[in-house]
C-alpha cells in the first residue's frame, strides 16, 4: 500500500524552522581544526595588530594610552600618502609587465603539442624551486655596476660608463617581474584551460583575422585567468619585502618595507601596525575589484 | 673481550650519576646579543672562560640581527622571558628601561661596576656599559694610495657612485652619528639647537651615494672594491681589515668621531637573577673586557682592563689624543629627539640621491 506524505502525522514532519534549528554538528566538526588554526594564526594576531595600531608610541617607547593619532598622522602626512601611491603604482606596473611577459608564454603552452607541453610547463614554473632571496641576489650580481649586463653593454661599446640598473626602482621592477612571472603564468595557463581551440577555428572559418580572433575570442575567454593572475601579482607585489630591500638600495620606500623599517629600525610599533592595517584594507579592495571583474566575465 | 670488574662498573656508574646531578644543578642562562662575528668572538673570549670559572652556570648566546630585534623579542616575551640578559645599544636600553623590560641590578652584586668608565653609565644598574665602539670611515686601500683623513672625503665628487652610507630603513644609529658630524662640518656644533646645516650637507652628499642599504654590508663591499669609501664601526672594521688582508682600511678622521656604547641588562622577570648577576659582573671584569677587546677591537669599559699595545693601536678610544677629539653625544637626549634626527633622512636626504 502506498502511503502518501499527507498521511504522516503532522507532528513527525520536520518543519523549516525545526530544520534550521538543528545544529550542523558534522560540518562544524570538520571545519573546527581549520577554524582553530585560523583563529590562532590569523584572527588573534590581526586583532593584536589592530590593538597596537591604536596605542600611543613616544620616542620608540610603547605606552598604554589609546589614540587614533596614528591613523590621523598616517592619512594626513603627504609622505605616507605618496608612499601609498608609489606602492600601488609600482605594484600596478609590475603586474602589467608580468602579464605582458607571461601571456605569450601561456598562449604558446596552450597551443604546443602535449608531448612538449609538460616539459615546457615545468620549465616555466621551475624558478619557484629556487628561493626568491637567491634569485634576487642573482639579479644584484647581474645588474650591478660590474655585473654581466653592464660589462656586456660597455664591452659592446653601447655605453661609456655602467648604467644604474640596481639600487633603485628600476632594479626592484626587474626583480619583481621575474620573481612573479611563474605565478602569473600558472594563473594564465589555468585560464587558457577554458579556451576551446575549435572556437578560434570557427571564427577563422568565418573570416576573422588573427588579431580579431585574439581580441574577440581568445582574450575574453582567458580573462578570468588574467584577472586571477593580476590579483595574485598585485597582492604579492604590494606586499613584497625582500626584493625591494635587496634591489632598492635603501632608496625605494614602499608600504611593506616601511612596516619592517618602522617596527625593526625605528621601533615605532604603533605606526608599523597602522600601516599594516592600511595594507590589509588595500588587499581587501584588490579582492573586491577581482570579485567584481570575475563576476562580470563569468 | 675482557669483562668489566665490579669496581670499574661502580666507578663508571658513579661518574654518570655525578655528571647527571651536576647537569641537573647547573643553572642555564641565555644571553641575547649581536650575531655573527660579535657572537663568535664573545663566546670564545668571554663565555667559555666564564663557564670554566663557574661550572655551575651554563651560558647560551642567542644571536640576533640588531638591538631593535632584541627589544622586539623582550616585548613579546615580557611575562615569560626566554632570555636572561641582553647586550644591546644604550639608546635602545633606555626604551627597554622605560617599558619595564629590564631589571635594575643591585650594584653591590656587581663589584666590577665601580671600575667602569663614566661614559655610558646613564642608566646605572639597568644597563651598565659593556663595550665602546667608534664610528669612523672605511676605505679601499687600492683606491686611496693616500689615505683620507677628513670626513669631507665623503663629499668628494670624484668618488660619485663609490660611496656607501649605511642608513638601513631610512636611518638608524649610524645615520644619527653622521648627522651630528655633518652638522659640525656645516658649522653648528650643538645638534639640540638645529640640525639644518647637517641635513643640507647630507643632501649635498646624497647623489654621490651608491647605496644606503649595502648587502651584505659596507665592509665587504669596500673590501672587494664595489665601493671605495664608507662609514662604519671600528671593531667590525678591524675584523674586516684582518679578513681582507688589509684591502679594507679604517680611519678616525681628524674632526673627531662618535662613540657608540653597548650595554648589558638583566631581563625583567628572569628567574635566574643570581646567575645573571654573576655573569654580568664577570663580563664587566677586567679579564673579560681585555679578552674581548683583543678578540674584536671593542674598547673596554673597565678602566683596569689591560690590553696589548698592538691592539690598543687599533682602537681609537684607547689613544688619548683621539679619545680627546671624540664628538660628545648625549644618547639619552638622543632617544628623545631620535624622530627629529631621522625624519630628514627619509624625506630629504635619501630622496635627494634618487
Amino acid at each position: 500500500m502506498a502511503v502518501s506524505e499527507t498521511s504522516l502525522p503532522l507532528a513527525d514532519a520536520p518543519t523549516a524552522t525545526a530544520r534550521a534549528k538543528v545544529f550542523p554538528v558534522v560540518p562544524v566538526a570538520l571545519l573546527a581544526p581549520m577554524m582553530l588554526v585560523n583563529l590562532i594564526a590569523f584572527i588573534l594576531p590581526v586583532a593584536q595588530l589592530v590593538r597596537i595600531s591604536f596605542l600611543e608610541g613616544s620616542g620608540g617607547v610603547l605606552t598604554d594610552t589609546t589614540t587614533i593619532g596614528n591613523y590621523v598622522d598616517f592619512l594626513t602626512d603627504a609622505y605616507y600618502l605618496s608612499m601609498i601611491w608609489n606602492s600601488v603604482l609600482l605594484a600596478f606596473v609590475v603586474t602589467v609587465l608580468t602579464l605582458l611577459c607571461a601571456y605569450p608564454i601561456a598562449m604558446f603552452l596552450h597551443t604546443v603539442s602535449p608531448r612538449w607541453r609538460n616539459l615546457l610547463f615545468v620549465m616555466t614554473i621551475s624558478p619557484l624551486l629556487v628561493s626568491s632571496v637567491v634569485r634576487t641576489y642573482g639579479w644584484m650580481v647581474l645588474l650591478g655596476d660590474q655585473g654581466l649586463v653592464n660589462n656586456m653593454l660597455v664591452g659592446m661599446g653601447l655605453i661609456a660608463s655602467p648604467l644604474r640598473l640596481v639600487n633603485n626602482t628600476l632594479g626592484v621592477v626587474i626583480g619583481l617581474v621575474e620573481i612573479l612571472m611563474p605565478y602569473m603564468a600558472l594563473s594564465l595557463i589555468a585560464g587558457f584551460g577554458r579556451l576551446d581551440a575549435s572556437l578560434s577555428e570557427a571564427a577563422a572559418s568565418l573570416g576573422a583575422g588573427r588579431l580579431s580572433r585574439f581580441r574577440r575570442v581568445t582574450l575574453p575567454l582567458t580573462l578570468p585567468g588574467v584577472a586571477l593572475g593580476c590579483l595574485l601579482c598585485f597582492v604579492l607585489s604590494i606586499s613584497s619585502f625582500i626584493t625591494p630591500k635587496l634591489l632598492g638600495g635603501g632608496r625605494v620606500f614602499l608600504l611593506a618595507t616601511e612596516i619592517y623599517d618602522q617596527a625593526v629600525i625605528q621601533l615605532e610599533w604603533p605606526l608599523a601596525a597602522t600601516i599594516s592595517v592600511a595594507v590589509l584594507v588595500l588587499f581587501g579592495f584588490a579582492l573586491a575589484v577581482y570579485s567584481n571583474v570575475v563576476r562580470r566575465f563569468d | 673481550m675482557k669483562p668489566l670488574s665490579l669496581s670499574s662498573t661502580a666507578f663508571g656508574a658513579t661518574l654518570l650519576v655525578t655528571g647527571a646531578i651536576q647537569g641537573a644543578n647547573a643553572t642555564d642562562i641565555t644571553v641575547m646579543g649581536y650575531r655573527g662575528a660579535f657572537q663568535d668572538n664573545y663566546v670564545k673570549a668571554v663565555i667559555e672562560p666564564f663557564q670554566a670559572a663557574h661550572p655551575d652556570i651554563k651560558v647560551t648566546f642567542y644571536g640576533v640581527q640588531n638591538a631593535a630585534t632584541s627589544l622586539g623579542l623582550m616585548r613579546a616575551q615580557k611575562d615569560a622571558p626566554q632570555t636572561d640578559a641582553v647586550i644591546y645599544d644604550l639608546s635602545v636600553a633606555k626604551i627597554a628601561r622605560d617599558e619595564g623590560l629590564v631589571r635594575e641590578i643591585d650594584l653591590s652584586r656587581i663589584p666590577n661596576y665601580a671600575s667602569l668608565s663614566d661614559v655610558g653609565k646613564e642608566l646605572g644598574g639597568f644597563a651598565p656599559p659593556l663595550t665602546y665602539d667608534t664610528y669612523l670611515m672605511l676605505y679601499n686601500k687600492a683606491a686611496f694610495p693616500v689615505p683620507p683623513t677628513s670626513w669631507t672625503a665623503l663629499w668628494d665628487k670624484s668618488q660619485a657612485g663609490k660611496i656607501i652610507i649605511p642608513a638601513q630603513g631610512g636611518g638608524d644609529i649610524q645615520a644619527i652619528a653622521l648627522t651630528v658630524i655633518a652638522n659640525r662640518l656645516g658649522g653648528e656644533d650643538d645638534y639640540t639647537k638645529t640640525i639644518e646645516p647637517g641635513v643640507d650637507k647630507l643632501v649635498e652628499m646624497a647623489p654621490l651615494v651608491q647605496t644606503w642599504e649595502p648587502k651584505p654590508d659596507a665592509y665587504t663591499l669596500v673590501a672587494n672594491g664595489t665601493a671605495n669609501l664608507a662609514v662604519g664601526y671600528n671593531a667590525r672594521g678591524q675584523y674586516f681589515v684582518d679578513q681582507s688582508e688589509g684591502r679594507l682600511q679604517t680611519v678616525a678622521p681628524a674632526e673627531g668621531t662618535v662613540t657608540q656604547v653597548n650595554v648589558i641588562s638583566a631581563v625583567a622577570n628572569s628567574k635566574k637573577q643570581e646567575a645573571v648577576d654573576t655573569f654580568i659582573d664577570y663580563a664587566l671584569g677586567a679579564e673579560a673586557q681585555a679578552n674581548f677587546a683583543e678578540a674584536m677591537y671593542y674598547a673596554p669599559t673597565n678602566t683596569k682592563a689591560e690590553v696589548a699595545d698592538a691592539v690598543r693601536g687599533r682602537i681609537p678610544l684607547m689613544d688619548p689624543e683621539r679619545r680627546a677629539s671624540q664628538i660628545p653625544v648625549d644618547w639619552m637626549r638622543m632617544g628623545e629627539i631620535r624622530d627629529d634626527m631621522l625624519k630628514p633622512w627619509r624625506r630629504q636626504i635619501i630622496p635627494a640621491g634618487r
